[in-house]
């Protein structure tokens, strides 16, 4: 209806102490053709009860400011397209509104899809709404209110990704097999212990420790237990090739930067609130730049990081101390760099860091929990086939890494990338779900991380051929039948889809994850549109990519749902058979690392191999 | 206190680099001055075409007018001295000391009442001068500055003859008699030699054609001069020159505000042509506040699109420069070149 001088909006019905609450709005589409994003404002506006007047578009900017004048307007509201020249169109119409003295009243406002904060300033506007802006942000600027933080985007929440689930078995003939491989697994390791389990208890009692002779002892037994290259490094500062301290100008650039970094107006990439959370991998070997990269991806709405470290890392035992870079992939696992990773980034922003990788399990997850990370990342068998280290090895380490999770309350992430060496899914998820007992016995909470991308014995075996939906989604049926866990997808999602085209690649991954979404899985794991291609540092615009590709591709879904062929069913029955049938196979075996080498969970004409790092490092504990 | 204002035609016209090496200059001569200005500047990318921007580096004890985000972003050590009243898209604007040096972005008051305010606040301070940064070709707020330095260049125009001309109108415009009268007028007026009032007019918005019917209705023989004090479009004055011929008697004084408003009124040479016939037909052009062009800047530079981006891309400055030169009673520079900023700096605080 028309209000006052054929205003737009609620009117006559209003009291005089409402009519004067109200705010009276000129809306100008100060563009030759486009008004769409005005009518939505000057709608919405009214809606609100607010008295607007939409004027048509192309009108001389003399005719707009005496209308402006005639009205007595709050505000006066402007959208146009931004291109080169119309910035200066846009500066004279506010210069005749201030000469005109229309801006003594009246408040003038930009809205357009490239408008920043910045933008509006430049060119004099009292305030400028862009194309993260919502209609509630205008609304309550106009109406004088602070928005809630969460409605104006700024409330970021730490979501709890396995709170939620009671780690019950529906599946009984696997509980039973699991019960008992897992049984064994424990029974075995009991009275048994490695280096890495002894490192960490040490390292344990250093971080404890306030006695300096105390200290300097454990601290010669724990340079007893490592390799040559860690304590040149730890004792005498002679560090491996390539790495070096971070420097105090890196430190005092990275203060700067986070100083004046604030993700004032982070985006949600989630369009509500069931869709997954979204994590992506920091790893770029410094741990300055992956901060940066950090803070960064917080302003487009990641969730959380999973730290990467080092291969060369992996193959040594002990772990160098202080916060180090190095020209290599991964990022070196040390409580300094930990520490600086979690107090940079934000506190609602989860922090993963891997910890099945090699020699030093126990000691990683110590120094996560000590740091304030979320959770850490053991696999017992992957971390054999895949990463390389000796399976009794890994089962003793894995097993003191759990007991540590369970101690700092983090979850741990099962990732089940064995697949991607060849191993067949149903092997690969038997791997997984022998850990998600595993941890239940000991008290810690598991994240099931099926693959969901292509793989080498997928392309063999065919079960992709008509499309990406059905064996992806028949991955997570087949877990859900089994047990009521989180699923965290990944790793990452889309991975061997991807190509050296940006948009390909941002395409192929927002395509995963609008599956994910629509199976209702509770993290995915995503990768930058040049992780496979980068040959180098990854860099920021393609973590971008993927986020944004992502988003749009939440948005897009909202609450529908991909619908899969009849296929899933069928992979879902066969999946689910064969790991029934992998698993009486690996409890037919004495031990969990039996089973590794008999090939019963990756083979090696599946392409995995059992890992040799640390063999014949375990032995009994001394009475 | 000496206000100076550094005002562009268009967007990447030199404003910042102008204002960068007036800044460097006085704090060479350890000058203690204030700085602000009416849009945002002194980012390190251009916020529309993407192009790196000159960085303003201020030294310790000069004064800042700027908003609150942006001294999130300052490198230097600063001190607040006053939070005003005034407020941008980036916040309150705040006055502060440079305590140690350090980069700066600028987004100060964006209306001349605003300014205003703001300056009175850095008078209070003892400073010696303040240069106000321009933003694109925004006049308006300038009216209240004593001195401009009008920066032009190939951004606006790669056609140097259209830069010269439009010079020599923007310089024409600021000529004009200086007539005291109210300062905070309501209306349209008309006195007679005397000063005694003959006919008044209701202030609008804008002062149009339409308006020039109404004005020369209450135009009597004896009316010897006109205030206007609110924005006049090029059309009004056109109107008025047309009727001005056949206007007798002659040696009436138009009264604008301030030359900005004879700016604003519409494209400069169309202005200058509308305000000479008036001239020719006997009317003096007269401001209320009259300003001073110090100075003019010219800068080769200006963004190329190609491929959806912005490249750099440059005219012949030495031909710009001379052209320019020839077209105007200021001196003109290209601040680029070797002893422009000193000349510039001692030309305009001698």
């Amino acid at each position: 209806m028309n209000g006052p001088a054929g205003l737009h909006g609620r009117g006559p019905e209003l009291t005089d102490k409402e009519l004067s609450a109200m705010a009276k709005i000129l809306c100008v589409p100060l563009d030759p053709v486009h008004d769409v994003g005005i009518k939505i404002i000057n709608a919405e506006l009214a809606k609100h009860g607010h008295q607007t007047l939409l004027l048509q578009p192309d009108l001389p900017m003399e005719t707009i400011v005496k209308r402006a004048a005639e009205g007595e307007y709050d505000f006066i509201m402007v959208s146009r397209t931004l291109g080169y020249g119309v910035a200066e169109l846009l500066a004279r119409f506010t210069d005749l509104l201030d000469a005109a003295g229309i801006r003594e009243r009246s408040k003038v406002v930009i809205g357009g899809k490239p408008v920043t904060p910045e933008l509006a300033a430049e060119l004099g506007y009292d305030k400028g709404f862009g194309a993260q802006s919502t209609i509630d942000e205008v609304i309550a600027y106009v109406e004088g209110r602070e928005l809630p933080k969460e409605a104006a985007g700024y409330t970021r929440t730490r979501r709890d990704i396995a709170g939620k689930y009671s780690y019950k078995f529906f599946d009984k003939e696997i509980e039973s097999l699991l019960d008992s491989i897992c049984d064994k697994l424990l029974a075995w390791a009991d009275g048994k212990t490695s280096p890495g389990v002894e490192r960490m208890k040490l390292r344990d009692a250093m971080l404890r420790e306030t006695n300096p002779a105390t200290f300097a002892d454990l601290r010669a037994r724990y340079n007893a237990l490592c390799d040559r290259t860690i304590t040149d490094a730890n004792e005498h500062k002679i560090l491996p090739k390539g790495v070096r301290v971070v420097s105090a100008g890196e430190r005092e650039a990275l203060a700067t930067f986070l100083g004046t970094s604030t993700p004032y107006q982070p985006v949600r990439i989630q369009h509500n609130d069931a869709q997954p959370v979204v994590f992506k991998f920091l790893g770029s070997g410094c741990p300055v730049m992956d901060i940066t990269h950090g803070k960064i991806c917080e302003r487009w709405g990641i969730n959380g990081f999973l730290i990467i470290n080092p291969s060369w890392e992996a193959r040594y035992e002990g772990l160098i101390e202080g916060c180090l870079t190095h020209e290599n992939d991964g990022t070196i696992t040390s409580l300094e760099n930990i520490r600086l990773m979690r107090e940079s980034l934000d506190e609602s922003t989860l922090l993963t860091v891997r910890a099945h990788r090699g020699l030093n399990t126990p000691e990683t997850v110590l120094l996560a929990g000590e740091a304030g990370a979320n959770l850490s990342k053991i696999d017992l068998v992957y971390g054999s086939l895949g990463a390389g280290t000796d399976p009794e090895r890994i089962s003793v380490d894995g097993i003191e890494a759990m007991r540590l999770c369970a101690r700092y309350g983090m979850a741990f992430d099962i990732p089940g990338n064995d697949e991607l060496s060849g191993v067949p899914s149903w092997k690969t998820l038997a791997g997984l779900l022998i850990n998600v007992m595993l941890g239940k016995k000991l008290g810690a909470k598991a994240i099931l991380k099926p693959l969901f991308c292509y793989g080498p014995h997928i392309v063999l075996n065919g079960q992709m051929k008509q499309n990406f939906v059905d064996y992806n989604t028949a991955k997570i049926y087949a877990l859900r039948h089994i047990v009521d866990c989180p699923i965290w997808p990944g790793e990452p999602i889309a991975f061997m889809t991807q190509s050296e085209e940006r948009i390909q690649s941002a395409n192929t991954t927002s395509y995963h994850a609008a599956l994910a979404a629509t199976l209702g899985v509770d993290a995915i794991t995503i990768a930058s549109t040049d992780e496979a291609y980068s040959r180098g540092p990854i860099c920021i615009t393609s973590r971008i990519d993927t986020i944004r590709a992502v988003t749009d591709a939440f948005r897009f879904m909202g609450d529908a749902q991909i619908a899969p062929s009849a296929m899933a069913g069928v992979y879902t029955d066969e999946i689910l058979t064969k790991i029934r049938e992998v698993l009486r196979e690996v409890e037919a075996k004495p031990t969990l690392h039996d089973a590794i080498y008999a090939g019963l969970l990756g083979s090696e004409e599946d392409g995995a191999y059992p890992g040799k790092f640390g063999s014949g490092t375990v032995t009994h504990l001394k009475e | 206190m000496h206000i100076i204002g550094i005002v562009g035609t268009a967007k990447n016209t030199g404003k910042t680099t102008t204002l960068a090496a007036l800044i460097d200059e006085a704090g060479r001569r350890r000058a203690r001055i204030g700085v602000t200005g009416i849009g945002y500047d002194g980012e390190e990318i251009d916020t529309i075409t993407g192009l790196p921007k000159p960085r303003l580096m201020l030294q310790a004890g000069t004064i800042v007018a700027t908003s609150e985000q942006c001294l999130l972003a300052t490198s230097a050590g600063y001190a607040v001295i006053k939070e005003t009243d005034a407020r941008t898209a980036l916040g309150r604007v705040v006055i502060v000391e440079i305590l140690t040096p350090g980069l700066m972005v600028l987004a100060g008051p964006n209306t001349k009442r605003l300014l205003s305010v703001v300056l009175d606040d850095m008078e209070a301070l003892g400073l010696g001068a303040v240069f106000v940064d321009g933003s694109l070709n925004r006049i308006a707020a300038m009216s209240v500055v004593e001195t401009m330095v009008f920066t032009t260049g190939a951004s606006h125009s790669t056609e140097i003859s259209f830069l010269s001309e439009e010079a020599h109108a923007i310089r024409g415009m600021f000529i004009g008699a200086e007539c005291a009268g109210d300062p905070f007028p309501q209306r349209i007026t008309v006195t007679d030699t005397s000063g005694v009032e003959t006919g008044t007019l209701a202030l609008r918005s804008l002062f149009d054609a339409e308006d020039t019917s109404r004005l020369l209705a209450v135009l009597t023989d004896t009316a010897a001069r006109i205030d206007i004090p609110n924005m006049v479009t090029l059309e009004a004055l056109e109107c008025l020159a047309l009727h001005a011929a056949s206007l007798k008697p002659k040696g009436r004084t138009l009264v604008l505000a301030d030359p900005t408003i004879a700016l604003l009124a519409g494209e400069p040479r169309a202005t200058l042509r509308a305000m000479r016939a008036l001239s020719a037909h006997g009317f003096t052009i007269g401001y209320r506040h009259s300003i001073t062009v110090g100075a003019m800047t010219v800068n080769p530079f200006y963004p190329s699109q190609r491929d959806h981006v912005f490249v750099p891309a440059y005219i012949d400055g030495d031909t710009l420069l001379r052209t320019v030169s020839g077209a105007v009673d200021v001196p003109v520079f290209n601040i680029k070149d070797n002893g422009a900023a000193v000349a510039l700096y001692e030309h305009l605080m001698p």
